[in-house]
């Protein structure tokens, strides 16, 4: 697999943006070197200056250090923006992979992905990967240049030490990799701890009246203590290897230096050196020491990185699992009449990890003409949400195929599929911004009229109306500055303003009372005309006028007709009618 | 047109008054290390010797130098550098040992803090939740408690050995030479001024960038969470141009943060590598004058070489740590907030409850002006079945947050068996309320657990009895692990009716001594809903109930209806006799046929 494998397929997205990296390093090379010259500056001090008594040396050995000095902080500085510059970007750029991913996701991709886990890859590991890059551009190029310097310095100065130099590089070097192995593994151990507890807290502020309700927070607590404990035995443990680094880092340093006095000093050494060569070493050896410090600092934090690409890559590399149309064929909402055609259409969700697929639907076969109104009916878990949810091929079939107007709908563009079919889901979410751009969500373009028609139809207009901004009122995040009731209504209301030829009403009146939900109808039937209707429900009140009414039982059809058709002829549906009106009508 | 972006600008709201400063926060936070102070002292005596050790080493290379200046002595040369090697080795053996005392505590630390911050939330009132979207919330904590962790994990051991380094190094050369020494800490006051500034001018850098982050988390969340409305309406080009707006946005707040903390690396290369020219200055004009000799400047540009290390560790870690704060700042909010709803200094526990409860002259919002119930008086005998039907936002559920006392009334009086509810312990009176709510919530568990989560020490046997009485065992064994089948987070492998019955399940399970129906069928088929009521109803008996239902059906045997209507009951009565009267009950209710069946035998 080799080193860092994630981090490297990362590094290709700056395909093209090679020239500002370069620039950056050239920068910070620069600074280094003028970083390097300062110690000469400091042996020439000692050895031309001071041991001679020589003023004029110290005085112009000091001016030279003093113009190094302002030359390398202007170049680190340049370096610094460009490092910044870069994180950024990078940050950026990483969001917006993610991000337009998650946008190419189909149903089935967003169950295999819990909210949390995305929200952590987008933020947290976001950053980590963002910090590791401004981290190497700013490291990047002082530690080679340092040491490389220092090592031509030593060379120039005194051969007879620099073998003591390749020595503390060879070592340090090894050392760096070991530890960057040892850490990296432990590294996805500790994201996936974290995973561990951001779920336990996302799910309890998400359910927090249920919490509350059973007076359960102390055992959440230790539920989260549980999963906290775990994760912090997770980060210990990287940490513990990546707190060796810099004291070894240290003590080779000392050592060298104590092998210079002695390799340097001995006079039994032909090679015997200067005092002020001496010095020079063990300056250039403390100049070494700096980015030792900092790539100390920094390599646990590139293991850390690693594992976050490497969680970035597992969403990048996941399958649509709704795959574009293969041969797409034109059906526009004005060519497209609204037939509907079900045949031997089976389905079962694709399977999660470790979990067996569960067969939903048997062999479903049905027809609805074009402005037909429909109603499927039927017990918990008897498929009906699954089914309407596969005309707009939200998941795909997994046996059988389903026609409009006589084309498969896998062979229609998704952005005409949604056109034709607008769905109003079953959990009506709502999005921020105002009641206009939520009504108008599935059609920006419509006009005034229309959206206003549409509003009207779903009982929302008067609501929205009643209020000062009316139409320009801001919607909350979530919707949450409205009723659940009012929701629906602007959710079937977002639905009627494509003017599909196909509308799907999913359960979408359930918090309406009756009175309400009978108007509604009745307008939808007035503005649809021509369109087809379907109605997904459990109330007998809102099927009972439907052309057709399919009753359904786990995952088949098994009765349709007419409201007085079934009443005649289906058991079940004599069994519902009296529990929800009371009695059989005669 | 795009949504999603009608906000104010954040930078525009002013801090909140009494905003604490850096340095009170970052006191704060340091807390729960410092809580640890046995390890903490351990951790500075190691590193007290072991920074000494590592700092003869270029004293001994001082003393080396003096040696080699004059005559070669080999055997004093020798005992030097055996000494220097001696403290290498001794330093590095303490050193390793901090470490791993630090940490030890660090993470101790950091969990302490995680642990802190969550068991202060899970009691808070749930005004407090209500008030936030939870995706800006858990970003907050969970992002957060990471920039804090980051900051201490990598930086807090370096930091405290880089100034026991410092302090050190200042104590040799002044016991050295204290001319030199002063010409050496010439840089200290021009450090310091340089760090203040850095501080002052990204304060408000910092805040705009965590404010930008924030709003782009929100954004985030929303449209992850609402994904499946995305895909309905195809409007993933939308989503992705909102997005970018705000991405964009972020990135040039963090550009400024981040470039402001960055100068501290160039700043202090300039110091200090200027400093080391101040010190070769004085240092070479002082021996010249014949005032100290070559070795002692030597070790002394040795020693002030070394002050860039500590020097430029502090200014790497100028970024992380103002990072850390401003996340401290936003997690101690959250830890400042209290409860808003408590008990009472000498609340009672509730004796078991008969269920006789009455509403007087209850009147209530959620926000200030804006009235949800008015007025509203009734009362319920135990044993009673009370029905609440009415349009939609009339405030039924309200009800609910006030009777378990998740919200306070604004006035009035709730009772239950003559003891007002703000006189007793909540928890106690909650345990004894069961409630089925709107939106099915199960956890992320097997179902056995998620029904033993309403008492914790209810046996596998009464958790099974309970799905049966549900009606939810038939299709508890038809999955495919039954019992044991883990519920996934959204729910994929169950339907939205088997959820509630799992919910319904699980309230049977805690056997509750009033129960609470919040429109809990109205997603469940009537079918399997007759099943339940008539489970329902034998949970009920004796039991006082609330009912709320579109579906008149399920509460057309209550002993008492209430309609209410814009915060008013402006009915009430039993079937019967609303149906007799003719009134806004009797529309209601023949509304559900819509006209379609005329000449229906009479449901009444």
């Amino acid at each position: 697999m080799g080193l860092l494998p994630s981090l490297r397929r990362f590094i290709r997205i700056y395909k093209g943006y090679e020239r500002p990296f370069w620039v950056a390093q050239l920068l910070q090379a620069i600074a280094s070197i003028f970083t390097l010259l300062v110690p000469l500056m400091s042996q020439q001090l000692l050895d031309q200056g001071l041991l001679v008594g020589n003023q004029d040396v110290v005085l112009s050995s000091v001016m030279w250090m003093v113009l190094f000095s302002i030359l390398a902080a202007g170049f680190s500085l340049a370096n610094s923006w460009y490092a910044v510059q870069f994180g950024e970007r990078t940050a950026h750029a990483v969001r917006m992979y993610l991000y337009r991913k998650i946008q190419t996701f189909s149903f089935g991709n967003l169950d295999q992905f819990p909210t949390s886990d995305l929200l952590v890859n987008m933020t947290s590991d976001v950053n980590q990967i963002k910090t590791v890059v401004e981290q190497v551009i700013l490291l990047l190029a002082q530690t080679p240049v340092l040491l490389l310097g220092s090592l031509y310095l030593i060379y120039a100065n005194s051969p007879g030490l620099a073998w003591i130099m390749w020595l503390v590089v060879g070592v340090t070097l090894a050392i760096l990799y070991l530890a960057l192995q040892q850490i990296g593994a432990l590294f996805e151990d500790r994201q996936a701890k974290l995973d561990a507890v951001n779920r336990v807290l996302q799910e309890d502020l998400s359910g927090i009246r249920v919490v509350k309700a059973f007076v359960q927070e102390d055992y959440e607590m230790r539920r989260y203590d549980q999963a906290n404990v775990a994760f912090r035995k997770s980060s210990l443990r990287p940490m513990q290897i990546a707190v060796f680094i810099q004291p070894t880092l240290f003590a080779i340093v000392n050592l060298a230096t104590a092998g210079a006095l002695w390799f340097g000093g001995n006079p039994t050494n032909p090679d015997a050196v200067s005092v002020g060569q001496i010095v020079a070493f063990s300056q250039y050896l403390a100049t070494v020491l700096i980015p030792l410090v900092s790539v100390a600092i920094v390599m646990p934090q590139i293991s850390a990185a690693e594992a976050s690409a490497t969680r970035m890559f597992h969403v990048m590399d996941a399958q649509p699992t709704v795959p574009s149309a293969a041969s797409p064929t034109r059906l526009t909402p004005e060519t497209a009449q609204g037939r509907i055609v079900f045949e031997h259409v089976s389905f079962q969700y694709p399977p999660q990890e470790g979990q067996h697929p569960t067969p939903v639907l048997q062999q479903i076969n049905l027809t609805i003409e074009p402005g037909q109104t429909v109603a499927f009916l039927g017990a918990t878990g008897s498929g009906k949400s699954t089914l309407v949810n596969l005309i707009p091929r939200f998941y795909d079939v997994t046996a059988g195929r389903i026609t409009i107007d006589g084309v498969d709908v896998r062979d229609i563009p998704l952005q005409d599929l949604h056109q034709i079919v607008a769905i109003a889901l079953q959990e009506s979410v709502l999005f921020s911004g105002t009641v206009r751009d939520n009504v108008c969500y599935g059609r920006p373009d419509a006009t005034e009229e229309a959206m206003t028609a549409a509003a009207i139809a779903a009982d929302a207009d008067s609501f929205v109306s009643a209020s000062p901004e009316g139409y320009d009122a801001s919607v909350a995040r979530r919707g949450a500055n409205f009723s659940g009731g009012q929701r629906q209504r602007l959710s079937i209301a977002r639905a009627l303003a494509v003017q599909p030829k196909i509308v799907i009403l999913d359960d979408s009146t359930s918090a309406l009372d009756m009175d309400t939900e009978a108007r509604v109808q009745d307008a939808i039937s007035t503005l649809m005309h021509g369109a087809t209707t379907i109605f997904v429900a459990q109330r007998i009140s809102t099927v009972i006028g439907a052309d057709q009414i399919f009753l359904m039982e786990a995952g088949e059809i098994v009765a349709s007709g007419t409201h007085t058709d079934l009443v005649r002829t289906s058991p079940l549906y004599q069994l519902i009618c009296e529990s929800q009106l009371g009695g059989v009508p005669a | 047109m795009k949504p999603f972006l009608h906000r104010q600008s954040p930078s525009k709201t002013p801090p909140p008054p009494g905003t604490p400063t850096k340095v009170q926060t970052f006191r704060r936070l340091s807390r729960y290390m410092t809580r640890y102070a046995g390890k903490l002292a351990l951790v500075i005596g190691l590193l007290l010797i072991g920074t000494i050790l590592n700092l003869l080493v270029p004293y001994l290379l001082g003393v080396g130098i003096n040696n080699l200046s004059g005559p070669r002595d080999a055997t004093a040369l020798q005992q030097t550098v055996v000494w220097m090697v001696a403290a290498a080795i001794g330093s590095w053996v303490l050193m390793a040992c901090q470490g791993q005392v630090l940490a030890r505590l660090v993470q101790q630390g950091l969990y302490d803090l995680r642990q802190h911050l969550f068991n202060h939330m899970m009691p808070l009132s749930l005004g407090f939740f209500d008030r936030r979207p939870i995706g800006e919330l858990i970003s907050s904590v969970t992002n957060d408690s990471e920039v804090i962790s980051l900051f201490f994990r990598s930086y807090l051991g370096e930091l405290i050995s880089q100034s026991l380094r410092f302090i050190f190094l200042v104590i040799a050369m002044f016991w050295l030479d204290w001319r030199l020494a002063i010409a050496a800490l010439a840089i200290s006051p021009l450090f310091t001024g340089f760090m203040k500034l850095l501080s002052t001018a990204s304060g408000p850098a910092y805040q705009e960038l965590q404010a930008q982050i924030g709003e782009l988390s929100g954004l985030m969340e929303e449209t992850v969470s609402g994904q499946k409305v995305v895909i309905a309406y195809d409007r993933q080009d939308e989503a992705v141009a909102s997005f970018k707006e705000l991405s964009l946005a972020a990135m040039e707040a963090g550009k400024k943060a981040k470039f402001i903390s960055q100068l501290s690396r160039p700043g202090t290369l300039v110091l200090t590598n200027l400093d080391i020219a101040l010190v070769a200055l004085v240092g070479g004009f002082l021996t010249l004058k014949g005032l100290t000799n070559v070795g002692i400047v030597a070790t002394f540009l040795q020693y002030t070489r070394q002050l860039a290390v500590p020097l430029s560790t502090f200014a790497g870690a100028v970024d992380p740590l103002f990072a850390a704060i401003a996340s401290g700042e936003r997690v101690f909010r959250i830890l400042d907030e209290k409860p808003a709803i408590v008990d009472k200094p000498n609340a009672q526990p509730m004796p078991p409850i008969q269920g006789h409860v009455e509403f007087r002259d209850v009147d209530f919002s959620y926000v200030l002006g804006r009235k949800i119930l008015k007025h509203n008086t009734f009362e319920a005998r135990p044993g009673q079945k009370i029905g609440l039907c009415g349009p939609t936002g009339a405030g039924k559920s309200t009800m609910i947050n006030l009777i378990t006392r998740y919200y306070d009334v604004d006035s009035g009086n709730i009772l239950i068996d003559g003891y007002s509810i703000y006189d007793v312990q909540q928890e106690d009176l909650r345990k004894q309320i069961g409630i089925v709510l709107q939106e099915p919530f199960l956890f992320s568990d097997t179902v056995m657990n998620n029904l033993r989560y309403a008492r914790l020490a209810a046996m596998d046997a009464e958790c099974m009895e309970a799905a049966k009485r549900a009606n939810a065992h038939d299709f508890i064994m038809r999955l495919p692990d039954g019992y044991n089948t883990l519920l996934a987070e959204r729910g994929s492998n169950l339907s939205q009716g088997q959820r509630q019955l799992l919910t319904i399940a699980r309230m049977m399970v805690q056997d509750p001594r009033m129960v609470i129906l919040d429109e809990a069928t109205s997603n469940v088929d009537t079918q399997t809903e007759k099943k339940i009521q008539e489970a329902l109803d034998r949970l009920m008996e004796g039991r006082t109930s609330f009912v709320i239902a579109h579906r008149l059906s399920t509460i057309r045997d209550s002993d008492l209806i209430l309609v209410l209507k814009a915060g008013e009951i402006i009915e009430r009565g039993t079937h019967d006799e609303m149906m007799s009267n003719q009134g806004f009950y009797y529309n209601l209710f023949m509304s559900q046929f819509k006209g379609k069946l005329e000449g229906i035998a009479h449901a009444a």
